[in-house]
């Protein structure tokens, strides 16, 4: 960095006073473009933050609901779970104590998906009474939970 | 054996707890007080936690499985490389590696030529009261030398996705750099307590602070290397609690980098510098607080975890660290007036306060996200799940708004920008738009990848003028021979030093930008000797095997190994084999699959065995992740520019105090 110094002019202010309301005059500058900037970067946290949550439904009540294309997010048992080679994705079905749900999902079959262990969903559930799921998180089992 | 080891925590504790006292008697002058104590202590502490650490790493290797962390981690069958990975694989373990690192680097502190001598009694105090805090933890709540009654014939094991080499330096690496910041807040604690505020901590402070900063970075992109090589989901970030938890105290500490130099160099940044020393320090505890208080919601780790013992304390530490920094800046803030004001808001000096905002800004956007579920299901008691979308779109901008100022920044002065800066900034910019117009006509329209190409192409040409100017200027003083222009490299180290980081971050942004805009994948079915094509790339399903390995006894590694060999064509290379596999294990009940990759600087190919079924039609995924090579190139270099600013160099430390404008 040494290499990279630049001359040092200092302010030319006439009078001390003059210095004073200068530095001033920076200092509200500085702190209303700061301000600006900070209520401009909250008004963004919230804004996202309002449309990336998606609330855990249970699995009766996406049912009751009926067919729709919003998204949902439901935790539950899985169990009767096959690989269709037929049309490449993962069936399987998600239960809670208010009922079952059958999911299909195109991906990656998780290795920690196994009969019994709690499954996170999230997708549409669209007409057909099937949930169509875009992603799939699984809860690490005990043994896993070091890391 | 374990009982030895257990003793030596305990005399740890002692021991850091006497040096705390001493340097609690030095401060206040009392008669009784010596330096010789201190060391004495200090290093007393050190060889007990070494003590420690051999106990377990003996009793690792030595598979004794009464002791209840040799069991669950390591089993017969594991190999020595993971058996000594074993050491950081739980959470016992790696509290011990920690705190054996702060007792070592307490020692390195402590003998350090540079640590100004009115700081050191506050230095060292603050290091052993860290020192003893770990001891206390480890001993009440996470003592790893907790034996059965009786001996079990055999270990649990560790899991198959734990044992990958990056694996085994990743934590070792993340916990160096947790530790490592702990030397900054003391640093500061001392120059507050001490008043001693001139930049002599900053200077002595600087390269405990790279160090802790770049082990940190290599730490998370080892991480996400694990993730991506091991995992088989095909990213290598997922904005999991457990990676934002140790990307908080590293985008802190890169502010911090680069508010140390603003002070150093300007006078200016004064109490950003306290006050991100100790929001490090701060971050690396609330990191803990994440991974084992079990205070956060988090997906891949589990859900409704019960509020772990360790939680308590570690909150309290946070507290305390906290408050007393509060009590002592509001004690020194006249002291800490900057020793200029920033003139112009197009300035370098402007640039690097709004760069420090913008870095804690992602802090703190990071750190909402992370907590934010939590918060809710205290608050309304609903449980929401925030969705990666949030990250991308919160503190996706800000890191943009970085990369174009880390183009601006160096170009232009200190106080404001003259004539000559501006022409160059306007050329930068028209090369930025050069590029814009390119990627367009190439047919690129995601705004995303627009804006990246453009700053990507803006900083690179900026570093490029950059060292330009620089070689051509000492050309022209010296007639320089190649010899002489290393000779002026050496001298600027720090300089270009940071100009290599710099572009490394920018290779690392293309490899992000490549890979999240041009992903693609496909789901597809083949039978043996069938083939078929996926981009640019063939592949042929040649030959399945299955094997067992280690039937007996049963651990982890007992398993069926059932392995697809394929063959990969891409246009204009020869071919090549790769195989994909999945083990049945049979201790845990479920299949373990290998991911196989063929990397290339364009792409790499990704290749999954998803399932194979019984009329012998095996189901893959194949990924094309472009330019993803360019994160991990990126990361060798930054940990390459990091080492060359960094290293020690007793002229230019001289020359620095020279043309410090305080």
């Amino acid at each position: 960095m040494a290499q990279h110094h630049r001359p040092d002019s200092s302010v030319k202010v006439s009078s001390h006073l003059s210095a004073m309301t200068y530095m001033q005059n920076r200092r509200s500058k500085l702190l209303i473009t700061g301000g600006i900037i900070i209520a401009v970067f909250a008004w963004l946290l919230i804004s996202t933050l309002r449309g990336a949550t998606t609330p855990y439904t249970p699995v009766g009540q996406i049912i009751a609901n009926g067919p729709s294309n919003a998204l949902v997010r439901a935790v539950g048992n899985a169990s009767d779970i096959v690989w269709d080679t037929q049309t490449t994705s993962l069936r399987f079905v998600i239960s809670d104590e208010g009922g079952s749900l059958p999911v299909v999902y195109r991906g990656v079959r998780p290795d920690l998906l196994v009969d019994g262990v709690r499954t996170v969903v999230e997708g549409r559930y669209l007409a057909g009474g099937t949930l169509t799921a875009n992603k799939l998180l699984l809860e690490c089992p005990s043994k896993y939970q070091e890391e | 054996m374990p009982l030895v080891g257990f003793l030596a925590l305990s005399a740890a504790l002692f021991s850091s707890l006497y040096a705390l006292l001493s340097c609690i008697a030095l401060v206040r002058r009392a008669p009784a007080a010596s330096t010789r104590a201190v060391r004495l202590a200090v290093q007393a502490t050190a060889v007990f936690t070494t003590l420690a650490s051999a106990t377990l790493l003996y009793l690792l290797i030595s598979r004794d499985f009464q002791v209840v962390y040799v069991h669950e981690h390591s089993s017969t069958h594991l190999p020595l490389l993971y058996t000594i990975s074993a050491f950081w694989a739980g959470q016992e373990g790696s509290l011990l590696l920690w705190f054996w690192l702060l007792t070592v680097l307490a020692v390195l502190v402590m003998r350090a030529q540079d640590l100004p001598a009115a700081l050191w009694p506050h230095t060292l105090g603050v290091m052993a009261a860290t020192n003893a805090f770990f001891a206390l933890m480890l001993i009440v709540t996470s003592n790893p030398f907790v034996t059965y009654v009786s001996r079990p014939a055999e270990g649990i094991g560790m899991l198959p996705a734990l044992q990958n080499p990056g694996m085994a330096i990743h934590p070792p690496l993340l916990f160096f750099g947790y530790a490592g910041y702990t030397v900054p807040f003391a640093f500061a604690f001392g120059a507050l307590a001490s008043g001693e505020l001139n930049p002599a901590w900053l200077r002595a402070v600087r390269r405990w602070n790279l160090l802790a900063w770049s082990t940190l970075g290599a730490g998370i992109l080892i991480g996400a290397w694990w993730s991506y090589v091991e995992l088989g989901w095909g990213g290598y970030w997922a904005w999991d609690p457990v990676e934002n938890a140790s990307l908080i105290p590293w985008l802190l500490g890169t502010a911090f980098v680069h508010s140390a130099m603003a002070e150093e160099r300007r006078g200016t940044q004064r109490s950003s510098n306290i006050i991100l020393a100790t929001l490090c320090f701060v971050a690396c505890l609330f990191a803990t607080l994440v991974t084992r208080g079990g205070i956060v919601i988090s997906e891949l780790h589990g859900f409704a975890q019960a509020t772990q013992p360790i939680a308590y304390l570690l909150v309290a530490a946070i507290g305390a660290a906290l408050v007393s920094m509060v009590v002592l800046m509001r004690r020194r803030m006249p002291e800490l007036r900057d020793l200029r004001e920033v003139q112009s808001l197009i300035s370098r000096d402007a640039s690097l306060v709004l760069l420090n905002l913008l870095f804690v800004g992602a802090a703190a956007s990071v750190l909402l996200g992370t907590i934010f579920p939590s918060l809710v299901q205290a608050i309304r008691g609903n449980s929401i799940s925030l969705s990666t979308s949030f990250y991308n779109r919160a503190v996706g901008p800000l890191l943009m708004a970085i990369l174009i100022l880390m183009g601006i920044c160096p170009a232009i002065g200190w106080h404001r920008m003259s004539h000559n800066e501006q022409s160059h900034l306007i050329r930068l910019v028209a090369v930025a738009l050069a590029s814009l117009v390119l990627a367009l006509l190439l047919g690129v329209r995601q705004v995303f990848v627009l804006v990246s190409v453009a700053a990507c192409t803006f900083v690179a040409a900026s570093i490029v003028s950059l060292v330009w100017h620089d070689l051509r200027r000492w050309h022209s003083q010296s007639g320089a021979s190649a010899v002489t222009i290393l000779q002026m490299l050496r001298q600027s180290r720090a300089r270009h030093g940071a100009q290599l980081v710099h572009l490394a971050i920018v290779l690392i942004a293309i490899g992000i930008t490549g890979s999240t805009a041009y992903k693609q994948e496909a789901l597809v079915n083949l039978r043996r000797g069938e083939h078929i094509e996926v981009a640019r790339y063939t592949i042929y399903y040649e030959d399945l095997t299955m094997q067992e390995l280690h039937a007996e006894p049963l651990t982890y590694q007992s398993r069926l190994r059932i392995a697809a060999t394929l063959g990969i064509e891409s246009s204009g290379s020869r071919r090549r084999t790769l195989t994909v596999e999945k083990s049945l294990h049979y201790a845990l009940d479920m299949p373990v699959t290998e991911v196989a990759i063929y990397s290339t600087l364009r792409d790499d190919l990704y290749v999954v065995l998803n399932n194979l079924s019984q009329d012998g039609v095996i189901s893959l995924l194949v990924a094309i992740n472009p330019l993803v090579n360019w994160i991990w190139i990126g990361g060798a270099l930054l940990l390459l520019g990091t080492l060359i600013a960094a290293w020690p160099s007793r002229p230019s430390s001289a020359a620095r105090s020279e043309t410090c404008p305080s």
